[in-house]
């Protein structure tokens, strides 16, 4: 059995869940296969060719009326119930069609053809429904071949029999045959396997059906129903270019009906082939698009030789084409596209596609022959140009629906993790008015204060009648609020308001923010000279406006020895005098010498405004002291460029404390030009994976233009080949018994290795794919994991895409713990290399180190202590 | 002399600490350092200022309020954790009651390895989180 499975490509579990499914399908074309001889039997001995086109138009006709009927009804039941039902109702009719047939009547004849037409469409649909409803993406890609395969050999084995019992048993009770064989359907459907958690309760179906119509995009829908459209008119063209020519070159009827077997017969093991072997090796190999695209291709490469030579052997290329293809590789790649639609979207288009699009194709294809051999006068031969046309048409489509497919996963992703994590405040500019209009009435301090805050971060402007009275607020933290919002807006601020507060306002900073915006508004010599001299909040207020638009020259050496000695004018001093670039060791060193943090944090900031690159060494020294770390690295990214040289420096010097290399790393992010993109990419080779790990999480905030994607690709594969170790020393230490303290600690530290290697793959993934989109398929990982790896499959191209999903796919090969550990030393994560060797020894005793060396302090602490132990 | 490996070993059953990656718990295994105390002797006294925090190696030490004892605390199980996290004295007298061995990790050290590592500080939150939900689901009795 498992030689079997092997050999059908197939993974553990998938031959008991595809096998009913398989037989099923089987089964279901059997009886097609029985019946369409028998309906064109009766039909032709009836009615004769010349009705064949009339009923093909009665076909169209009643496929689109049935189609609606049947939406209307399978939009109440879900396939497990639909499927059995519509099998057991179209057994019960077979048995009224062979009493009706008995009466001779001729619109038995007409009713019954178009029946068995739509009997054929409806069956083989709901089928793959239930199949589609059954195995996630990634099984899909495994079973939908083989599947296919069982309706080909159920048409072969149909066939067969009919021409075996027809003479024995009579056309008519052919009906009876049929009858049963579809009763055994709904049988073997018992053991098929259950439908996907999507289909589960009807009420949840139908409220994710209207939430899938509001978000869904109808594209995959609508370029599937396009697609069968065009392949449906090209089998029209084909099939009467194919009669025409037999026709012509078989002038007996038993030469003509010995030809149909051969040739059907051919088309049918021919079919068979490709099924068992093109097909799931292109759809695995490949994917999607080549396999879709296979039958337009081929299509057009026959119409293409009829053209060439339009003799008999070639005009079989195409009918042997679409015999061989359609019902093959085209269908079960077709299924496979259906599989990231919403199930209630599903459902009912591929109701629609397969029997309405299909017959309403046939009619126009029908008609259109009728119209350009009729009264445009062209031959059957030249019925090739639109073949090729619509061939390359169908080629287009093919692309379109490739991308639309990943993009329907991608959105499902997406939608998932929306669905998680929405929330949202649903605050704007004038809800936020609103509220404060009536809310500003509020006597309460904290009260206005929060909405005050709200105000600003939202930007609400005009707002000035309802601030003005909280100038006179009994809190000073009001008023100081409610002035810096009356600031930005230039008008609501009279002078003689400011100059009042300036005089009169008993809190210092309530003045301090008066005289800013008086000094910001009138940018007076005269005024500003007369505030530096002034009191200390006077000359805080003044030196701010000095750090905004810096005027060197007032600040002499003079009066910043004065202003040192205020205590309220020392941090905007420092912050004044950084930002108008006085030389650094004559003034800024001596007011930063033992200064207090608010200082040295003023100073920090006022550097930001010189862009002056005399300052990044200090700045780069501040990075090192925890407490100036954050304003150091906020300066340095606003310094920009000039800085980059310095801090790649830094995070590149693997002595250098943790901490600062780390707010290097993220300074380099925020600079983000190209020089600090290469130091990042260079850092993911760091032998710290704090280091490695914040360079990555840094280039996610670089423009793509500047990341060095074969660089990338290469680290990539280096993380897929970490994940696979850590797998195969998983499974290799999974199964021992009472492991040790060092084991499990190994083991621990393997599983954080583990989570800590995804995020960075699907980071990287990030970088070379889209971030969003690969976010979401790493959170998507754990309960749409199919899905995932869909699209993965889709979007990674090259070896690539098989090392990525040979890590999640594959079972890692069963090895001994010997190279695991030789391996496990190669690494460059000191810690993992030490809890290693500490398993290790606790596995195999401490002489299986012997030999080992390791210059890293860590490993060589641990050991040496084993040594000693031992 | 323990090794870095064998204190990530230990510090790791420390409920606190068990969200902590290992590899960063080798941050608190650096400061960790190891303390003997022979029996009867006194670790720390109710009402002294907290610095440190326990974690038994070997051997057993007595939480305990004058003769009224409220539990003991054994090789794997730490003791005197709030230190770590606020300036209250000590509840409870801590006095070994056998040969012991103790990791002992000071709150000035910790407070260090938290500042230069946010992951730690994050995992420790988690830890903090687990304790108290754990003392919450005790105080309304469920399981």
């Amino acid at each position: 059995m498992a030689a079997l499975r092997r050999a059908l490509g197939l993974e553990p579990g998938d031959l008991p869940r595809m096998a009913p499914m398989f037989g099923a399908y089987f089964l279901t074309l059997t009886a097609i296969y029985v019946l369409k001889p028998a309906r064109n039997a009766l039909f032709l001995q009836g009615e004769g060719v010349a009705g064949l086109p009339w009923v093909l138009l009665a076909v169209a006709g009643a496929g689109g009326l049935t189609a609606f009927a049947y939406g209307k009804i399978a939009d109440r039941l879900q396939p497990d119930k639909l499927v059995p039902a519509t099998f057991g109702a179209l057994a019960v009719l077979l048995l009224a069609f062979r009493w009706v047939l008995a009466t001779e009547a001729r619109w038995a004849l007409y009713a019954f053809f178009v029946f068995v037409q739509l009997l054929g469409l409806l069956t083989t649909s709901l089928i793959w429904l239930w199949a589609n409803s059954a195995f996630d993406p990634r099984e899909a890609r495994r079973v939908f071949g083989l599947i296919g395969t069982g309706g080909i050999i159920g048409s072969i084995v149909g066939g067969a029999l009919t021409g075996a019992v027809a003479s024995r048993l009579g056309t008519s009770n052919l009906l009876l045959l049929a009858a049963l064989v579809l009763v055994s359907v709904v049988l073997v459907l018992r053991w098929a396997p259950p439908l996907r958690s999507s289909f589960e309760s009807r009420s949840r179906r139908r409220r994710a059906a209207s939430q899938d119509d509001a978000g869904a995009d109808e594209r995959l829908p609508r370029l599937l129903a396009l697609n069968a459209t065009i392949i449906g008119l090209v089998a029209v063209f084909v099939d009467v270019q194919f009669n025409s020519l037999v026709e012509k070159s078989f002038l007996e009827a038993e030469q003509k009906a010995a030809f149909f077997g051969l040739f059907f017969a051919a088309i049918s093991f021919s079919s068979l082939g490709v099924q068992l072997i093109l097909t799931p090796w292109l759809l695995r190999r490949f994917g999607l698009g080549p396999a879709l695209a296979a039958l337009p291709t081929a299509l057009g490469a026959g119409a293409g030789l009829l053209f060439a030579g339009p003799g008999f052997p070639f005009a079989a290329a195409p009918k042997a084409a679409d015999g061989g293809l359609r019902h093959s590789i085209h269908k079960a790649a077709t299924e496979v596209v259906f599989l990231p639609v919403p199930a209630s979207v599903k459902q009912r288009a591929k109701l629609f596609i397969d029997t309405t699009v299909d017959t309403a194709a046939t009619g126009v294809g029908a008609l259109l022959v009728l119209g350009l051999t009729g009264p445009l006068g062209w031959s059957y031969a030249q019925l090739s140009g639109p073949v090729l046309l619509l061939a390359a048409v169908s080629l287009w489509t093919v692309g379109r629906l490739r991308s639309a497919y990943v993009d329907a996963f991608r959105r499902a992703l997406e939608t998932r993790r929306l669905d998680d994590t929405a929330l949202t405040t649903g605050m704007n500019e004038a809800a936020v008015a609103e509220v404060l209009q009536t809310a500003l009435q509020s006597s309460q301090p904290r009260q206005l204060v929060y909405l005050l805050d709200l105000a600003e971060s939202v930007g609400v402007m005009g707002l000035s009648r309802e601030l003005r009275p909280l100038l006179d607020h009994p809190s000073a933290e009001v008023r100081r609020r409610a002035l810096n919002l009356m600031g930005h807006q230039a008008d609501a601020l009279p002078i003689e308001v400011l100059d009042h507060l300036i005089d009169h306002d008993e809190d210092p900073e309530v003045q301090g923010e008066a005289l800013f915006l008086r000094l910001r508004r009138e940018g007076r010599e005269d005024a500003m000279v007369a505030m530096l001299d002034g009191s200390g909040a006077r000359a805080a207020a003044a030196l701010r406006v000095l750090t905004e638009s810096p005027q060197p020259d007032l600040l002499t050496p003079a009066r910043i020895e004065r202003l040192r000695a205020l205590p309220e004018a020392r941090a905007t001093l420092a912050s004044a005098v950084a930002a108008s670039g006085l030389p650094f060791e004559s003034t800024l060193r001596g007011l930063l010498e033992n200064a207090p943090f608010d200082v040295v944090d003023g100073a920090i900031q006022g550097m930001a405004k010189a862009q002056d690159p005399r300052f990044v060494p200090w700045l780069i020294e501040a990075l090192a002291q925890r407490e100036l770390r954050g304003a150091a690295r906020r300066t340095l990214a606003a310094l920009g460029s000039i800085s980059v040289p310095a801090l790649s420096e830094l995070a590149l010097d693997a002595k250098a404390p943790l901490a600062a290399r780390r707010a290097a790393i993220r300074t380099l992010a925020d600079v983000a030009d190209g020089p600090s993109t290469e130091a990042l990419v260079e850092l993911l080779e760091d032998d710290q994976p704090i280091i490695s790990g914040a360079a990555l999480q840094g280039l996610s905030r670089v423009q793509p233009r500047f990341l060095p994607r074969r660089r990338l690709r290469r680290w990539l594969r280096a993380r897929i080949r970490t994940a696979r170790l850590i797998r195969a020393t998983r499974r290799c230490l999974g199964g021992r018994p009472e492991p040790g303290p060092g084991t499990r600690l190994f083991q621990r530290t393997l599983e954080e290795q583990w989570e800590r290697s995804l995020e960075e793959i699907f980071s990287l993934l990030g970088l070379l794919h889209g971030r969003e989109a690969m976010r979401d398929a790493y959170y998507g990982l754990g309960r749409a994991r199919a899905e995932v790896l869909e699209y993965l499959d889709n979007t990674i191209r090259g070896g690539l895409k098989d090392e990525l999903l040979g890590l999640f796919e594959s079972e890692p090969k069963a090895q001994t713990l010997d190279p695991l550990f030789e391996a496990w030393m190669k690494q460059a994560d000191p810690w993992l290399r030490a809890t290693a060797v500490y398993a290790r020894a606790e596995l195999q005793g401490p002489g299986a180190l012997a030999g080992t060396r390791d210059l890293h302090p860590l490993v060589q602490e641990t050991l040496q202590h084993l040594e000693a132990a031992s | 002399m323990r090794t870095i490996i064998e204190k990530v070993i230990l510090l790791q059953e420390v409920d606190i600490f068990s969200e902590v990656p290992t590899e960063l718990l080798a941050y608190l295994a650096a400061v960790a350092e190891e303390v003997e105390f022979e029996s009867g002797e006194t670790v720390f006294r109710e009402d002294e200022s907290a610095e440190l925090m326990y974690q038994v190696v070997s051997g057993a030490v007595r939480l305990h309020r004058g003769e009224t004892e409220v539990t003991i605390a054994r090789a794997g199980q730490p003791f005197g954790t709030w230190a770590l996290f606020d300036d209250e004295r000590r509840v409870v007298t801590a006095t070994a009651v056998e040969p012991s061995q103790a990791l002992a990790i000071a709150r000035e050290d910790f407070v260090d390895v938290l500042a230069d590592n946010v992951q730690v500080t994050q995992a420790i939150l988690k830890g903090m989180v687990r304790r108290i939900r754990g003392l919450g689901r005790i105080v309304r009795g469920a399981p």
